[in-house]
This record gives C-alpha cells, sequence and structure tokens, in this order.
C-alpha cells in the first residue's frame, strides 16, 4: 500500500552498473544530496525569468537524475515540464517548477533511508 | 693503263682524233692565251719601257755634255776671233759648227749681250731645249776680260731617231715574245691538258654498246695524270654498276612475269568472289550500300534501292554521288524528316554518313523505324547499313513504359511502407509502453488479466507488423545487413532465453550446444541473427509437446578459428522432437503466406511469414537453409553461415576465471542426457574434469566410494528424486565433506516457495536452464576461486592499463556532475580511465588537444547542445583523428535516435546507461581504431 517514490530496481541496477560497490552508491547518493538543491534553484530562476531554454535544460538534468535513482514520480514531472518547454506550452512554468520542488523533496527524504 | 673492272678485253689506246683535238683545244687554250697574251704585253710595255727611259736620258745626258763641251771649248775658240773683231771669221767659226749634225745653231753675242753673229735656225736660239750659252773670255795678259757669250743649241733629231729606232726595235722583239710565248703556251697546253682531256672526252662520248669501255692511255704524275686514273677506275666501276643492273633487271623482269601471271589468277578468283559476294549482299534482307572515299556510290542492293528510293527497280548507277543519292530518296517522300526542309535533311544525312559512328534511329514514312549503321572501311570508303527496326522499337516502347510504370508503383510501394511502417509501430508502441506501466501499478487480479492481455495482444501485433514490414524489405531487397563483430555466445545465448520461459511451460527441454572450436566472436548482423534464430527455436517450441529443442552450432573449419579476419563457416542446427513435416509439403515451407496446412495455422497461430523471412535473412547473410523431417519424430532446421572472425571484447576476465577453476572435478547430475553432453562438453572445453551421471541415485553412489569433486552441478526436476532431495541426501551422506552444488532449474526463480528452498539448502548457485556460459563460468569461478573475484574487481579500478585489449581513450561529456560520476564509474568498472568534461566547448578544445578513440556526447546540454559540438569537431579535426562520437540521450522516440545518426553521431546510448549497449559501443570504436591503424 505504501506510495512508491523510490524505485528500488533503479537503485539496484544504479548499483550493478557502477560495479557492485555500496561505497561507489553512497557517494553518489551524497552528490544527489549536494547538487539537486542547485538545479532545483535554476528552475526557480528560470522560471521566474520565464526563460523556457533554461529551464528545460535544468528539467532535463533533474530528469536524469532522477531516474538514476529511481525517484520516478520525479523524473516523470521533470519530463513532462521539459516536454513543455520545448514544445512552448508552459502554463505557469513557477507553478510547476513548485510542484517539482515537493518531488524532490519526498525523493531527498526517500533516498536518505539508503544512506548510512 | 691497266683496266680495273672485269670482263675488258685487251686494252686499247684511244686516239683523239684531230678534228675533236683541234676544236677542244681552241677553247682552252684560247682562254689561256686571254690570259697571258695580255700578261706579256703588259710586262713587255713596262720592261720596254723602262729601257726606253733609260735610253734616252743617257742620251740626252750625252747630248748635254756634248754641249757644254762644245760651248766651253769654241768659246776659248773663238775669243781671238771675238777680240779682234773678225765677223767673219767668227761666221766661219759658227758655221763649221754647224757641220756637226747635232748643232741646230749657234750665236755670239758681245759684252753687251748684242747679237754679232749666228748660224743655223736662229729661230730656234731661245726655244731649244739643247741650248748652251757661255761667256767668251780673252786672257789681256793680266786678267780674264768677258768680252761676249757664246751660244749653242743642239738638235734633238738625233735623240728622235735613235727613239724611233730603239722603239722599232722594241716592237719587233715584243713581237717575237708574243709569238713565241704563244706558241709555246698552244703546244704546252695541248700536251700536257688538251690532249688527256680529249681522249676523256671521247671515252665518255662513246656510244653506249654492249662492249666493254676501254681505258684512257695517258701516264703522267701530275694532276690530269690522276684525274685521268680516277675516270678511268670510275669508269671501271661504272661498267661493273651497269652489269649488275643489267643482271637484276633480267632477274626483275622474270620475277614480275612470274608475278603477272599469279595476278591473273587472282583476278579471277577475286572476280568469282565478288560474284558471291554481289549474290549474299543481294539476298540479305538489309539495306547495303557501300561508297568510296569521295562518297560516291560503288555497289548497293536491292533493298537498299527499296528502302532509299521505294522502288528495288530504279537506277543508282555506280558513281552517283551520295547527295543525289539523297535528293532521289529525299524527293520519294519516303523520309517525313525530310519533308519541311530537303537541304538541312540532306546535310544532316551526308554528315553522319561522313561521321561513321555510332548507328542511329531515323523514322520513316508510315510509322516505320529503320536503324542505319555507317562505318569506315580501310580504304576510306564508307558501309552504311539499314535495318528495319520498326517491330523491335514498338516492344522496346512498350518495356519502357512498363518498367517507368514498375519502378513508380515500387516506390510508391515503399514510400507507403516507410509511412505505415512509422505510423503503425508510434502508437503501437504506446500501447505497449502502457501496458507495461499500468502492469506496474496497483491492479487487482481481474484488471491484471486485462492487463496481461493487452500486452499480450499488442506484442503480437507487433510481431505480426514487424514481420510484414520485414517481408516487404526483404522482397524488395532493401534489407541491409549490419556488419558489426558480434559476440557469438552471447547472441546464441540471448535467442535461446527467449524461448526459454515458452519451452518450461510446456515442459518440453531447452538445450543449446556450441562447439568449442567455434570462434567467439564474428561480424555480423547480431540482431538480424537471433531474429533467425528465435524464429527457428520458437517455431521448434510451438510445434513439439514433449520431447526436447536443441540448437546445436559448430564449425566446419576447426582450424580457421581465432584469427581475426579469417572466414569461418559456422552450421546452426534446430532439432526437435516435434509433430513434424509431412514430405509432400516440404516444398511449400518456404514459400510466404503457407503454414504447414490452414489447421496448423488455427491451432499454433503465426503469419506464415517467418520461415521466409528467415531463408531470405540467412542468403543474404551468404549462407544456406536446409530441413529434414520424420513425421511424429521430430525435425531439423540446418543453416549455413560464412563470416569473418573478429576480436572478442573482454576475454580478460573470463581467462582469469577460466585459470583460477582449471583442471577442477566437477559432477553432473541431469536426467536428460543432451544436457549432460553439452555441459559434459562446455566443461570439458573450459579445461575441468567433469564426470556425469543420469540418475541422482548412481550420483550418491559415485559420491559414497570415495570420488571427491570440487563442485556437483545439479538439476532440479529429475525422475524419483529432484533436486533439493538429493541435495538433501549428498549432505546428509557426506556432511562437511559434500562439496558446493550449483542447482539448474527450469522454473523462474522469481517463485517464492521455490526460492525460499533455494536458500534454505544453500546452494553456490541458482541458474536457469539453459545457463549461459559467462553465468555458469561466473558462479563456478565464485565458488571455486572465490579469491579472484574480489581481486580482479580491486585490480581493474587501480590498473586499468593491464589489460591487453581494451586500449581506448575515452571522452566523456556531460555538463550534470552527478551523470559525469555515474558514467566515469561503469567506464572505470570497464576497465578505463575516462576523461570527463562538462560542456560542448570544452569537448571540442579536448579533442583538439588530444587524440581520443571514442566520445561520449551528452546532447543535452546548455550553452552548445551535443550535436553543435560534435559538428565543431568533425569540421576542426582531419578525418583520421576524428573520433567515434556517441550520442547519450534521454530521448527514448526512435524517431529522434535516428535523426541523431543522420545529425552526424555513430551511435547512440540512452540513459540509464545499459552496460551491454555501452559495450557494443566501445567495441566499434575498437574497430574503428583497428581499422585506421591498419590503413
Amino acid at each position: 500500500m505504501t506510495d512508491v517514490v523510490i524505485e528500488k530496481e533503479a537503485l539496484l541496477r544504479l548499483l550493478n552498473v557502477i560495479g557492485g560497490d555500496p561505497e561507489d552508491l553512497q557517494e553518489l547518493l551524497e552528490d544527489f544530496e549536494e547538487t539537486t538543491p542547485g538545479t532545483l534553484q535554476e528552475m526557480k530562476d528560470a522560471a521566474a525569468n520565464e526563460d523556457l531554454t533554461a529551464l528545460r535544460i535544468s528539467s532535463h538534468s533533474l530528469k536524469a537524475n532522477g531516474r538514476d535513482f529511481g525517484a520516478v514520480a520525479l523524473a516523470d514531472a521533470c519530463a513532462q515540464l521539459e516536454q513543455a518547454c520545448r514544445e512552448g506550452t508552459v502554463s505557469d512554468p513557477v507553478a510547476e517548477v513548485h510542484a517539482i520542488s515537493e518531488e524532490l523533496s519526498r525523493a531527498r527524504v526517500a533516498l536518505s533511508e539508503f544512506t548510512l | 693503263m691497266e683496266g680495273a673492272a672485269n670482263n675488258i678485253d685487251e686494252p686499247r689506246v684511244i686516239q683523239s682524233s684531230p678534228i675533236t683535238r683541234a676544236r677542244f683545244g681552241l677553247s682552252v687554250q684560247t682562254k689561256f692565251l686571254f690570259y697571258v697574251v695580255p700578261l706579256v704585253l703588259i710586262s713587255t710595255v713596262i720592261v720596254f719601257g723602262l729601257f726606253e727611259w733609260n735610253a734616252r736620258r743617257t742620251a740626252e745626258q750625252q747630248l748635254q755634255v756634248k754641249l757644254q763641251r762644245l760651248v766651253d771649248i769654241q768659246s776659248a775658240v773663238v775669243a781671238e776671233s771675238l777680240w779682234n773683231v773678225a765677223d767673219q771669221q767668227i761666221k766661219l767659226i759658227l758655221s763649221a759648227l754647224l757641220t756637226d749634225s747635232d748643232v741646230l745653231a749657234a750665236a755670239v753675242y758681245d759684252d753687251r749681250d748684242r747679237l754679232i753673229s749666228e748660224v743655223g735656225a736662229v729661230d730656234a736660239i731661245d726655244t731649244a731645249r739643247f741650248s748652251a750659252q757661255e761667256d767668251i773670255f780673252y786672257d789681256t795678259g793680266d786678267a780674264d776680260v768677258r768680252i761676249g757669250s757664246l751660244r749653242i743649241v743642239l738638235s734633238e733629231d738625233r735623240l728622235a731617231v735613235q727613239a724611233s729606232e730603239r722603239f722599232n726595235f722594241v716592237i719587233l722583239l715584243a713581237g717575237i715574245l708574243l709569238v713565241a710565248v704563244i706558241t709555246a703556251s698552244l703546244a704546252a697546253n695541248r700536251r700536257i691538258i688538251g690532249r688527256p682531256l680529249g681522249l676523256m672526252m671521247e671515252a665518255i662520248n662513246q656510244p653506249r654498246s654492249a662492249a666493254p669501255r676501254k681505258p684512257v692511255d695517258w701516264n703522267s704524275n701530275d694532276e690530269i695524270g690522276r684525274v685521268v686514273t680516277a675516270f678511268n677506275d670510275f669508269q671501271a666501276r661504272q661498267a661493273a654498276y651497269e652489269q649488275q643492273l643489267h643482271a637484276a633487271n633480267e632477274e626483275l623482269e622474270a620475277r614480275v612475269e612470274e608475278r603477272t601471271a599469279e595476278l591473273v589468277d587472282a583476278e579471277v578468283t577475286a572476280r568469282e568472289a565478288r560474284g558471291l559476294l554481289t549474290d549474299a549482299i543481294a539476298s540479305i534482307s538489309e539495306g547495303f550500300a557501300l561508297y568510296d572515299q569521295s562518297d560516291r556510290l560503288i555497289v548497293a542492293n536491292h533493298r537498299y534501292h527499296e528502302i532509299m528510293l521505294g522502288d528495288a527497280e530504279v537506277e543508282l548507277p555506280t558513281g552517283t554521288p551520295l547527295e543525289q543519292v539523297l535528293e532521289k530518296a529525299a524527293a520519294s517522300g519516303r523520309f517525313p524528316n525530310a519533308k519541311d526542309n530537303q537541304e538541312l535533311w540532306i546535310e544532316k544525312q551526308v554528315g553522319r554518313h561522313k561521321a561513321a559512328g555510332t548507328p542511329y534511329i531515323q523514322e520513316m514514312a508510315g510509322k516505320q523505324w529503320q536503324q542505319v549503321s555507317n562505318r569506315r572501311t580501310d580504304q576510306g570508303g564508307t558501309v552504311a547499313v539499314h535495318s528495319d527496326i520498326t517491330e523491335i522499337k514498338r516492344i522496346s516502347d512498350e518495356l519502357k513504359s512498363a518498367k517507368d510504370a514498375a519502378e513508380a508503383a515500387n516506390e510508391a510501394k515503399s514510400a507507403f511502407l516507410a509511412t505505415m511502417s512509422h505510423e503503425i509501430r508510434t502508437p503501437l508502441n504506446g500501447i505497449i509502453g502502457m501496458s507495461t506501466l499500468l502492469n506496474g501499478t496497483k491492479l487487482d487480479e481481474e484488471q491484471n488479466d486485462f492487463s496481461t492481455t493487452i500486452s499480450t495482444a499488442a506484442d503480437t501485433l507487433l510481431t505480426i507488423i514487424n514481420d510484414i514490414l520485414d517481408f516487404s524489405k526483404v522482397e524488395a531487397g532493401a534489407l541491409e545487413l549490419e556488419h558489426a563483430p558480434m559476440d557469438l555466445v552471447e547472441t546464441i545465448e540471448t535467442s535461446v532465453e527467449m524461448v526459454a520461459s515458452k519451452a518450461a511451460e510446456k515442459g518440453i527441454e531447452l538445450a543449446c550446444r556450441i562447439n568449442p572450436d567455434v570462434p567467439p566472436a564474428m561480424i555480423g548482423d547480431p540482431v538480424r541473427l537471433k531474429q533467425i534464430l528465435m524464429n527457428l527455436l520458437n517455431n521448434a517450441v510451438k510445434f513439439t509437446d514433449v520431447g526436447e529443442v536443441v540448437l546445436t552450432v559448430a564449425t566446419m573449419m576447426p582450424d580457421a578459428v581465432n584469427q581475426a579476419g579469417e572466414t569461418a563457416l559456422l552450421t546452426f542446427s534446430v532439432r526437435d522432437t516435434g509433430i513434424g513435416i509431412p514430405e509432400d509439403r516440404m516444398h511449400r515451407l518456404f514459400k510466404s503466406f503457407s503454414q504447414v496446412d490452414a489447421s496448423t495455422t488455427r491451432r499454433y497461430g503465426g503469419t506464415g511469414l517467418g520461415l521466409v523471412i528467415t531463408k531470405r535473412l540467412v542468403e543474404l547473410m551468404g549462407g544456406e537453409i536446409s530441413v529434414e523431417s520424420d513425421m511424429g519424430v521430430g525435425t531439423t532446421f540446418a543453416f549455413t553461415l560464412p563470416a569473418e572472425v573478429a576480436r572478442i571484447p573482454d576475454r580478460a576476465r573470463k581467462d582469469e576465471q577460466l585459470a583460477a577453476i582449471k583442471g577442477a572435478s566437477i559432477l553432473i547430475v541431469d536426467d536428460n542426457r543432451t544436457n549432460r553432453l553439452i555441459l559434459n562438453e562446455k566443461l570439458r572445453s573450459w579445461e575441468l574434469t567433469p564426470r556425469a551421471s543420469g540418475a541422482p541415485e548412481e550420483a550418491i553412489d559415485i559420491l559414497k566410494h570415495g570420488s571427491g569433486f570440487d563442485l556437483i552441478v545439479v538439476d532440479y526436476k529429475m525422475p524419483g528424486m529432484n533436486g533439493f532431495e538429493f541435495t538433501k541426501a549428498v549432505r546428509d551422506e557426506l556432511g562437511d565433506k559434500a562439496p558446493p552444488m550449483i542447482l539448474f532449474s527450469s522454473i523462474s526463480p522469481l517463485e517464492s516457495q521455490f526460492r525460499e528452498n533455494v536458500a534454505k539448502l544453500n546452494y553456490a548457485a541458482s541458474l536457469t536452464k539453459p545457463a549461459k556460459s559467462a553465468q555458469l563460468l561466473n558462479a563456478l569461478a565464485k565458488t571455486l576461486a572465490p579469491e579472484i573475484d574480489t581481486e580482479a574487481q580491486r585490480k581493474r579500478v587501480s590498473q586499468p592499463d593491464e589489460y591487453e585489449v581494451m586500449d581506448l581513450k575515452v571522452l566523456l561529456v556531460d555538463d550534470n556532475s552527478i551523470n559525469q560520476k555515474v558514467g566515469r564509474k561503469i567506464l572505470k568498472r570497464l576497465g578505463y580511465d575516462p576523461v570527463v568534461v562538462s560542456s560542448g566547448e570544452e569537448a571540442i578544445e579536448a579533442c583538439q588537444s588530444d587524440e581520443y578513440n571514442i566520445v561520449l556526447m551528452d546532447i543535452e546540454m546548455p550553452d552548445m547542445d551535443g550535436i553543435a559540438a560534435t559538428n565543431r569537431i568533425r569540421a576542426l579535426l582531419p578525418d583520421d583523428r576524428v573520433p567515434y562520437i556517441v550520442a547519450l540521450t534521454a530521448n527514448a522516440m526512435n524517431s529522434e535516435r535516428e535523426n541523431y545518426l543522420k545529425s552526424g553521431m555513430d551511435g547512440y546510448l540512452s540513459k540509464p546507461i545499459d552496460v551491454e549497449a555501452l559495450n557494443d559501443s566501445l567495441a566499434s570504436a575498437m574497430q574503428l581504431k583497428e581499422t585506421r591503424a591498419a590503413s
């Protein structure tokens, strides 16, 4: 019944692909924790300035990271925003970014359970 | 003089005739005299002139002397008389003077120069040349007193006379001299020059006769003599030449006669041949005409007349110029193009005739067409051949329009297919994607059922569509095969794996056996090979209810193995124990759209296209496919595949593992004979010591009686005792000494009950059948030599250069720091040490300053995206330095992926990165590097 925020398979896949060393995975999780706020801030700034190109690129970046770590909801939201930016059909960028920031918070909380 | 030539009779001296002599001598001698006479005259004149002058001077001097003396003396003589003024006496004295003939006049003057007396030619006194005046002195006793002067004039007459005498004398002498000289020269000339020349002249002028020439008889040691000698020699030689000439002439005449005779024969033959040829030409159905170099008609057959003039009977006499023939042809109205502008048409035809090049087509009245061919002959003439091609042209025109129509239709079909392919697949992919997602969400049983059905139906539909599209591509000849190195074992085992679950469901054994001497890697199209294998395996499983399906791969040339670049011939065979194929249906097997019979279609499903496509693919790859079958027993499909052996990536780890487990003894327990054989072979090829047993009880017996094994491989599904029971039994029997065990099963290990048991029994590994070689090897290595595992990992991370094969410089381009880290870790694990940059610009710089073999280029980057960076790199670097560039993209759309290739990427990988695909790209980059190094 739990809402799956983090897809464990994705994490396992990531672990596998980088060589199976849990320490490496740890390093990456820490990186995620460190860098994602910065990316989010970029997105907020871009939304405020209505800079769709910058917004698209940042969304793409966060989407990729989300996918890597199994944050499916986060990744999907970013994907949608990226596509909308590409098509130029973003109605309320600030609101979209706000929704994404909530997803990110959830993902970070969930991921923290995996960190030592 | 001796004759120098042969055939000369006794030489006879030639005497020149007087007439010739005289006539001849005159001309040269006259010339000679023309030189001599003037010379003589002039010298005579000069010499005698000098003499004369001298003589005259002397004479004059003498006269002068005489005069002076006379005057001196007579002045003294007359002195007395003058003193005494005895005029008479004086006159006497003076008259006495006159007796000398020389004296012309004399006169005496007194001391006052008055004339006292004079005698002779007194008028001459003042004017004469020889005139002397002397003072008369009288000696008075005291002194000499001048009392007067005496003048005497001498006459020059004597001188003149003398002079003329002398002159006459000279003339005489000169005359004599001249005559003498002339005579002398004439004589000399004649003797020395004239005669021999005359002789030679005669010899030359001698009329030509058969008698041999006689030499000129003249001997002298001078130039003339030498000339005569030369002349004689010349004459002799001349005679010899004439002789030879004569002889040659005679021979020639003989030969000419011969040849003339031959010629006459030849002419007869030629005439006959010409007659035959004319008959032949007249009888052929083409119009034939021969023109000479000046484009005048030599001969033309009836058909030519017919074609050009419309009437075979009209006369075209030999020598008719081409233009005239053409005029008549134009006038006949048979050439529509000539109607408008006759002159231009004639000019054009003449041009073509003269050009005598490629044949051309000409339209004639009544929709007829002829082909005209003009050819140059060796003599510069022209042969014109006119053939009627009306029928041929009609057929050719029809064919052309049919071909155009067919091509247009084909193109339309291909365009349609391409569009349809995309249009159909897109929504279908959507359905499949969505149903997969749906399956992942929370569903109750009924919903799950529905969802699964949708998935299955969509998958089936996709397969059918792919089949149809593949089929039409194959039919249109538009299928292109890839040429990439592929891991054979991997490809084959993957195909088998795909069919494994279906086989397990039906309860039939699925086995895969790859001969140890099959080369591990080949150049080919792995996707298509998988397609072929899966088609055959699927069919086998489909039509088999009990028993087994076995795929065997072997090589026909075991020695050719493992040398990259060599060609090997592989044989694949899929043997099943299914329902079989009746003999009368065999020939329809590979035909499109036919299954063996309609009932099988209903029962077993399928489009009926699979085998056709398989056959075409095999043939495209250069192989052949065949089938054998026994009703109710089974079927075997087999195909050959020639392919080039390739280098296999990443053997190193495998080699290490093999080295670590070498020689270990393994006990195989499996009731299926085929499986035992395959495992046995595989383990043996890995240099292990396997032993197989078909019954678990027997195996336990073997173990009981002492043979120690390093590891046991046991199948789960066995009659009597299953895998679990066997393991328990062994553990009970041997306790601590029980070797580690690996379990093989067809049941998916995800089934929880099964998994629990596996966990409880603490197997070293649990593998699904058929086990991939790599998986089995890994399990063995982990069990038998666990140290190397972690060691290998550590080694790889710290010293990637140790690996002999992988030697690529990798550049990773991604703006996202986490992606960079992940990418770096993945690559390090594979043994590479990549350089990582964060932007397109940095990538360009890096490629310029260092040589990279492969660039993993993220597409979505700020400032400069991956495509732009790639294009810059390609533009800036020379062709042989450009690395293999792979796009890293999170875009899942296939169309997007194809676009990347079109935009200049060498390949693409989707994110998250799939290690196998990454390895493929790395292998391709390695290939590129090796190809460049080789060239």
